[in-house]
């Protein structure tokens, strides 16, 4: 089945021209219909640099120096323009509910500002299409919510605005940049089950980025790991909880409590911290901090690889084939 | 905030103007108080005798306690007697009464200028932040501010009016063309201080609005042109803008007493001056009176337009 969505080599860079950084390395994955994909990492990894680039809403000074984006379009992959992309095609949920709301617009003349400028939709229009749209995301008073203010909404509503505000344009990808960070844990649990039931009754695809595995793990089919600006390892997500072929992701899931963890004993950790993007070693970005590393790893190029006995690929030198000495895959899980 | 909710806050602030009002009064009723010299011996002139003073007194009520002669003041003002200029010729009220009109069209048309030069600068600047019509612009608004008005005042009489002739060399007209023209240079005058800190807070706001996350997220959701620029930017980036225009009134009736002297316009401002250098302390106290209240008027209005436009502001 042709993807959705699919990001090719992306390549995301600030400073001088001269001499740029790259915060985001030949990054890629793709999206099938209806599904979800999670980019999981640590803050700075450039997962949401990944997400930014794709609605093309990247931050000042960051720009996009490589790479192809494509949306399906009549059965086939086409390059994008963003302006178009954004009013059709893709939507975006943003991580930070209080400021992602224009303070200054009522919560019904917000969901519908991008189709009703793109379409030239009457008041009429637009206000009963909030209003479904406000029903749709499970907002308990719609008509009474929709003349509000956002700073009159909890964060949990304000969030379902942001959703409804998406949904919008009728997009066939969504993008989630964090949703439920900023919101307290049994609001983070409504909202996940709302953005579940919205890609199933919508037949949507979603990609998620989050630092929050256990988010991954519930909702996501696939998921990419990412470490320092470059995607490590990605797989169907029951493989890659259960048999990580990447000592970073291995680290990952052994740094995640579990109803079983002992309490008593400190969570595993990995030693060291990601590298910035200014001082990133050559070859293999994680071999500094791994246990498995070798002298190769320090010139390996980075790719994606399959990996023997397993339908995840990896960049690990030692687990994929790559050439270099064989790691027996249980280490990476004891 | 609800349709109600703005209501109620409008009526609060009127409600909350009211002691400030009194305040004002005070303060202007106590400062004939702690001015030098007795108000009889000015009436009377330096030969009466004390007997002639003493009837004086009793006749401006000066004899009476002090909290008494304030109340008889706030009567008095109340029914618009604002009591007689120096000469005794013409009444304070009637004296106010002919330069309002000067004054409120030469507010009325530099606030027009400001405002305009304000926001095509702020919207230019703004286009690229320390891009080189940004840097111009801050160079020109740094001048602006630092330019004093009676000078600049000159400089356009002998600049402008006098070789283009297009201009009256000061005084004021009598058609409502006449007016406006004789308005234009004083208010442009005027307006050259100002404009520049309101151009800085519009432009601030403008780049704010542009790197916020509410502005991507609009952009996300396909909003783009002029909804963009008008809903999710312009909207935004009016609210401080609003509120300093309020607080830059006094700074353009200070300005106001400057320009209507240095281009003759019989408004209040150069009545103000003319009654300084006369010590005519009626004139003194009831312009100071007229000015302080439109001072609380207009940040009133500033008030209830920041209301307006932000719902955030506490109902």
């Amino acid at each position: 089945m042709t993807p959705v969505l699919r990001i090719t080599d992306l390549v995301l860079e600030t400073g001088p021209a001269s001499a740029p950084l790259r915060p985001v390395s030949h990054v890629g994955f793709e999206v099938a219909p209806g599904e979800a994909f999670g980019l999981v990492g640590e803050s700075g990894s450039g997962k949401s640099l990944t997400l930014r680039a794709v609605t093309g809403l990247l931050p000042e000074g960051v720009r996009q120096a490589g790479g192809t984006l494509e949306l399906e379009r009549d059965g086939a992959l086409r390059p994008y323009r963003f302006a178009e992309a954004r009013g059709r095609g893709i939507g975006m949920v943003f991580q930070e509910p209080m400021t992602a709301l224009n303070p200054t617009m009522r919560v019904g003349d917000l969901v519908t500002a991008g189709p009703r400028a793109r379409h030239g939709w009457s008041r009429r229009t637009a206000r009963s299409r909030a209003l479904d749209l406000l029903a749709e995301v499970g907002m308990p008073d719609p008509e009474g919510q929709a003349r509000m203010w956002p700073h009159q909404l909890s964060g949990g509503l304000r969030q379902r605005v942001m959703i409804a505000m998406a949904l919008a344009t009728e997009p066939s990808v969504l993008l989630c940049d964090e949703p439920t960070t900023a919101l307290d844990v049994a609001v983070q649990d409504q909202i996940l089950r709302l953005l579940h039931r919205i890609r199933v009754e919508r037949g949507l695809s979603i990609v998620f980025v989050t630092h929050d595995l256990g988010v991954v793990r519930r909702l996501c089919d696939r998921v990419a790991v990412m470490y320092a600006g470059q995607v490590v390892e990605t797989g169907r997500v029951d493989e890659v909880f259960t048999r990580p072929t990447h000592p970073y992701s291995a680290g990952l899931l052994r740094s995640m409590p579990t109803p079983d963890t002992p309490r008593d004993r400190p969570l595993a950790a990995i030693p060291g911290g990601q590298p910035g993007a200014a001082d990133r070693p050559e070859g293999c970005r994680f071999a500094p901090r791994c246990a498995h590393a070798v002298p190769a790893c320090a010139r390996l190029a980075h790719t994606l690889a399959e990996v023997p006995g397993s339908p995840s690929r990896s960049a690990c030198l030692r687990v994929a084939g790559l050439g270099g000495p064989p790691l027996d895959r249980r280490a990476l899980i004891a | 905030m609800t349709g109600r909710g703005r209501f109620r806050f409008v009526g609060r602030r009127l409600l909350q103007a009211i002691p400030l009002t009194l305040v004002l009064l005070l303060l202007v009723f106590a400062m004939l108080k702690v001015v030098p010299g007795d108000p009889a011996l000015q009436v009377a002139g330096p030969r009466a005798s004390a007997a002639t003073l003493e009837a004086i007194r009793i006749h401006l009520g000066l004899d009476q306690p002090v909290w008494l002669q304030f109340v008889h003041y706030l009567g008095r003002v109340a029914t618009g007697d604002l009591g007689t200029t120096a000469t005794g010729s013409t009444k304070v009220s009637t004296l106010i009464a002919a330069g309002t009109p000067v004054t409120l069209v030469l507010l009325a048309v530099s606030t027009v200028f400001t405002v305009v030069i304000a926001g095509a600068t702020a919207l230019l600047a703004a286009r690229r932040p320390d891009g080189l019509a940004d840097r111009l612009i801050n160079v020109v608004a740094a001048f602006g501010v630092g330019v004093p008005t009676f000078w600049l005042g000159i400089v356009l009489l002998a600049g402008v009016a006098l070789p283009t002739g297009a201009f009256p060399i000061g005084g004021w007209g009598d058609t409502p063309a006449t007016v406006l023209r004789a308005a234009v240079l004083p208010a442009l005058a005027l307006s050259v201080s100002v404009a520049p800190v309101l151009m800085a807070s519009l432009r601030s706001g403008i780049v704010e609005a542009r790197r916020s996350e509410y502005h991507a997220a609009a952009q996300a959701a396909g909003v783009r042109g002029w909804t963009l620029t008008r809903r999710f930017v312009l909207r935004n980036a009016a609210v401080p803008p609003v509120s300093l225009l309020a607080a830059l009134t006094t700074l353009l009736l200070s300005g106001a007493v400057v320009v209507e002297s240095t281009f003759g316009l019989p408004g209040l401002g150069l009545s103000l001056t003319q009654a300084a250098q006369n010590r005519d302390f009626n004139v003194i106290q009831g312009l100071t009176l007229v000015f302080s209240l439109a001072v609380v008027a207009v940040n009133l209005v500033g008030d209830v337009l920041v209301a307006l436009l932000d719902p955030r502001v506490e109902v």
